[in-house]
C-alpha cells in the first residue's frame, strides 16, 4: 500500500487501497502497468498538483451482468478507439470485489465506477461530486429472495436470511417486506455477500433463505433446490446500474463524459446487431466465467439498455426520480446516508452532489 | 533487605512506579497528539475530513454508535461487543480444553507426545483464516458455529504443543517425590505436574487471545448478524471512517481489559510465581 501510495496516509487508503491495488496489480493488466496504475489510483485531486492532459482516466467495474459489456468495450477495443478520437487515455479497472470499488470511488481514488443507483448516494454523501452519465440496465428478475420450505414472503417470519446487507439486496428484501405489511425487524437479516449466500443456498440445505442474484436464483430453482418467492420482477426499474463519474475528472476531461457513453452504445450495438451477437455473448460469458448459455439466461434477468433514447429518456424520467427517492428514503432510514436534506439533482444544469445527467449520452 | 546493585547501567535499569506512570502518559498523549497534527494538516490541505475524523469528532461517532437504533431497538454497538465476546469465550473456552486435554497428555505419555507431535505440529502451519471456506461448508453459515469452531482449531495447535512441552519440563524429581509419598499415577498428574504449569499455561492462553481476535473479526468480516467485524462492515459500506475507528480504539481496550484478566488470574491461582520470578 506505501509503496503504491507514497503521497499521502489517508485513513481511508488503509481500506480502499487493498482493494484498489488489489485490482490494478492482479492478473488481469500486464505486470508493467501494474505499478503506474497504482499510483493514478492513489492520487487524489484534491491534493494532487493539476495533472498533465495525458494522464489516465481509471474507471472500474466488476462481475454483473448489466456491466459485462465493460468487457465487450475492452475486448473488442471501442473504448480504445473513442478514446484515442479524442485524445485522451481510459483504462477499464476490474475489481474483483464490487463494495471495493464503491469505497475506492468515494475515497475519491478513481475517475469513474459501475454501481447500482443506491450505493451511487455514499460516494456523493461523502462529498464526491458524482455524475450519472450512462444507464447501464435494470434488474428485471435478476435478483430475488430465494428460499426453500418457506412457502411466500410471510413465512419468513422468524427466519434466518442471508444477504449482502445495506446493498440492493437488502433494498429488495425490505420491498417485499413491505409489500406484506411486514417490518425487518420480523426476520433475522445475516450480512454475507449475495454471490456467497447464493452458493451457500446451493451447497447446504441447512440455509432456509438468502437474497441473492444470477445465476444462483435459476441454478437453484432448475435443480429444484429452492424457489423465488420475490424477485426484482415485482418491483421494475427500481434496481438501477450506472456508470457514474468524478465531476473533478469530468472538469479535467470534458470528453472524457463523451468518450465512455460512446464506447458503451458501441458494445450496445455490437449485442443488437444479428452479425456481431453471438461473438459478443461469447465474450461477456467467458468474462463472466459463465457458458454461453448461462449467460443468456442471466441477460433474461437483466434489462439491458441497449435502446439509446430509451435509455437516455430513463436517466431522467420522472418514474427514475421516484424511484431515487424511494432509495433515498431507504438509505436515510438505514443510516447509509446522514443528511436528510440530501438532494438529487438532474440535467446537465444540477449542482447537487449526485446528479442523473444524459447529456453525454444524448445522440450527437 | 534490599540488595543494592554492584552497577548502575542505562540497560534495564528499575524506575519508581510513579515515573513508569508519568512516561507511559506521555507515550500515549505524544500518540494523541502526532494523530491530531496528521488530522490537522491534513484537512489544511484540503482533505476530505470524512477520512481524517479529529479526536472530537471520534467522540461524537461513540455517542452515535450508543445510541438506540430505530429499527432494531438496540445498541448496536453493545449488542456487537456481546455477541463477539461471547463467541470469543466459546471458542477460547474450546480451544483450551482440547489443548489441555491433549497438551497434559502429550507432556505427560510419551507414547502420546510420539504419535501426535508431527500432526499438531503440522496443523500449526496451517493459517487458520485459509480454512474459513472450509468450515462454513462444514459447520454451516446459519449459526456462529464455524467462528467457534475457527478459533478453537486456531489456538488449540500452539496452546497443545506449549502445555505439551511445559509438562514435560516439570522436574523429574518432583515426579519421583510424590511417588514416593504414595502418590498414584493420576494423583501425580494433578497434584504435582499441573499446578507446576498453571501459570505458564495462562501465560500461552493470554498469548493466544490476540490470534483468537483476529479469526473472529475476519470471520465475523463476511458472514455475521451483529459483533465487532460485522459493525466494521457495515460502517466500511457507509464510508464512516470515524465509526471504524471508534470499534477499532475499543478492540483495543478490550484486548487490554482481557490481557489485565489474565494477568490478575494467573497472580490469584499462582501468586507463588510472580513471586519467583525478580520482578
Amino acid at each position: 500500500m506505501t509503496i503504491c501510495n507514497p503521497r499521502h496516509r489517508l485513513l481511508a487508503s488503509a481500506l480502499v487501497a487493498v482493494g484498489a491495488v488489489s485490482a490494478s496489480c492482479s492478473g488481469k493488466q500486464p505486470d508493467r502497468e501494474a505499478p503506474a496504475g497504482g499510483s493514478a489510483v492513489a492520487a487524489k485531486p484534491a491534493e494532487a498538483p493539476p495533472r498533465a492532459p495525458g494522464r489516465e482516466y481509471q474507471i472500474a467495474w466488476s462481475v454483473w451482468t448489466g456491466w459485462m459489456p465493460f468487457k465487450l468495450m475492452e475486448v473488442k477495443g471501442f473504448l480504445a478507439r473513442r478514446a484515442a478520437e479524442r485524445g485522451i487515455q481510459v483504462k477499464l479497472v476490474e475489481f474483483p470485489v464490487y463494495m471495493d470499488a464503491v469505497t475506492a470511488f468515494a475515497a475519491g481514488k478513481l475517475d469513474g465506477c459501475a454501481l447500482t443507483a443506491m450505493e451511487a448516494l455514499q460516494p456523493a454523501a461523502a462529498g464526491i461530486d458524482t455524475v450519472a452519465i450512462v444507464v447501464n440496465d435494470t434488474s428485471s428478475g435478476g435478483d430475488g429472495v430465494l428460499v426453500r420450505g418457506i412457502a411466500d414472503l410471510r413465512g419468513l417470519k422468524g427466519k434466518e436470511i442471508l444477504l449482502s446487507e445495506l446493498s440492493v439486496s437488502h433494498y429488495l428484501l425490505v420491498r417485499g417486506l413491505d409489500s406484506v405489511g411486514m417490518k425487518e425487524s420480523d426476520v433475522k437479516i445475516k450480512n454475507t455477500d449475495g454471490d456467497e449466500a447464493g452458493k451457500a443456498f446451493v451447497a447446504d440445505s441447512r440455509v432456509e433463505a438468502v437474497t441473492t442474484w444470477n445465476p444462483h436464483l435459476f441454478q437453484a430453482t432448475e435443480g429444484g433446490k429452492g424457489k423465488v418467492i420475490f424477485s426484482s420482477k415485482e418491483i421494475p426499474g427500481e434496481i438501477i446500474d450506472v456508470l457514474v463519474v468524478n465531476n473533478t475528472a469530468l472538469k479535467q476531461a470534458p470528453v472524457l463524459g463523451t468518450v465512455l457513453a460512446e464506447a458503451w452504445y458501441d458494445a450496445m450495438r455490437a449485442i443488437e446487431d444479428p452479425a456481431t451477437r453471438e461473438d459478443s455473448i461469447a465474450v461477456m460469458a467467458a468474462g463472466a466465467h459463465a457458458s454461453v448459455d448461462e449467460f443468456k439466461k442471466m441477460m433474461g434477468g437483466t434489462d439491458l439498455m441497449t435502446d439509446r433514447a430509451r435509455a437516455t429518456a430513463f436517466l431522467e424520467a420522472d418514474t427514475t426520480r421516484a424511484t431515487m427517492e424511494r432509495i433515498k428514503k431507504f438509505s436515510i432510514d438505514h443510516g447509509l446516508v446522514k443528511d436528510t436534506h440530501f438532494a438529487i439533482g438532474y440535467g446537465a444544469k444540477a449542482t447537487e452532489k449526485l446528479r442523473f445527467d444524459a447529456s453525454y449520452a444524448a445522440a450527437k | 533487605m534490599t540488595e543494592e546493585p554492584r552497577f548502575r547501567s542505562i540497560i534495564g535499569s528499575p524506575l519508581a512506579p510513579a515515573t513508569r506512570l508519568l512516561l507511559g502518559t506521555i507515550g500515549v498523549a505524544v500518540c494523541l497528539a502526532a494523530y491530531e497534527f496528521y488530522v490537522f494538516q491534513h484537512q489544511r490541505d484540503g482533505g476530505n475530513p470524512r477520512f481524517s475524523p479529529g479526536l472530537g469528532q471520534l467522540w461524537t461517532a461513540f455517542g452515535e454508535l450508543t445510541l438506540v437504533d430505530a429499527r432494531t431497538q438496540t445498541v448496536p454497538f453493545w449488542t456487537d461487543t456481546r455477541a463477539s465476546l461471547w463467541i470469543l469465550a466459546e471458542g477460547l473456552g474450546l480451544g483450551i480444553a482440547i489443548s489441555a486435554l491433549l497438551g497434559v497428555a502429550m507432556g505427560v505419555l510419551s507414547t502420546v507426545h510420539a504419535m501426535l507431535t508431527p500432526v499438531v505440529s503440522a496443523i500449526a502451519k496451517i493459517p487458520p483464516t485459509a480454512m474459513i471456506a472450509l468450515f462454513m461448508v462444514v459447520f454451516g453459515v446459519t449459526g456462529d458455529a464455524f467462528k467457534v469452531a475457527l478459533i478453537a482449531f486456531g489456538i488449540s495447535p500452539t496452546l497443545t504443543l506449549g502445555i505439551s512441552l511445559v509438562a514435560r519440563e516439570v522436574p523429574k524429581n518432583t515426579i519421583v517425590k510424590a511417588y514416593s509419598l504414595g502418590a498414584t499415577t493420576p494423583s501425580v498428574v494433578v497434584k504435582a505436574i499441573l499446578p507446576q504449569i498453571i501459570p505458564q499455561v495462562i501465560q500461552m492462553i493470554r498469548l493466544a487471545v490476540g490470534p483468537a481476535w483476529i479469526y473472529l473479526i475476519a470471520a465475523e468480516y463476511i458472514n455475521a448478524s451483529q459483533g465487532i467485524g460485522h459493525g466494521i462492515v457495515l460502517s466500511q459500506r457507509m464510508v464512516r471512517i470515524d465509526h471504524i475507528l471508534v470499534y477499532v480504539i475499543w478492540l483495543a481496550i478490550l484486548g487490554t481489559a482481557i490481557d489485565f484478566g489474565f494477568h490478575w488470574l494467573s497472580r490469584l491461582v499462582a501468586p507463588w510465581a510472580a513471586a519467583r520470578k525478580d520482578d
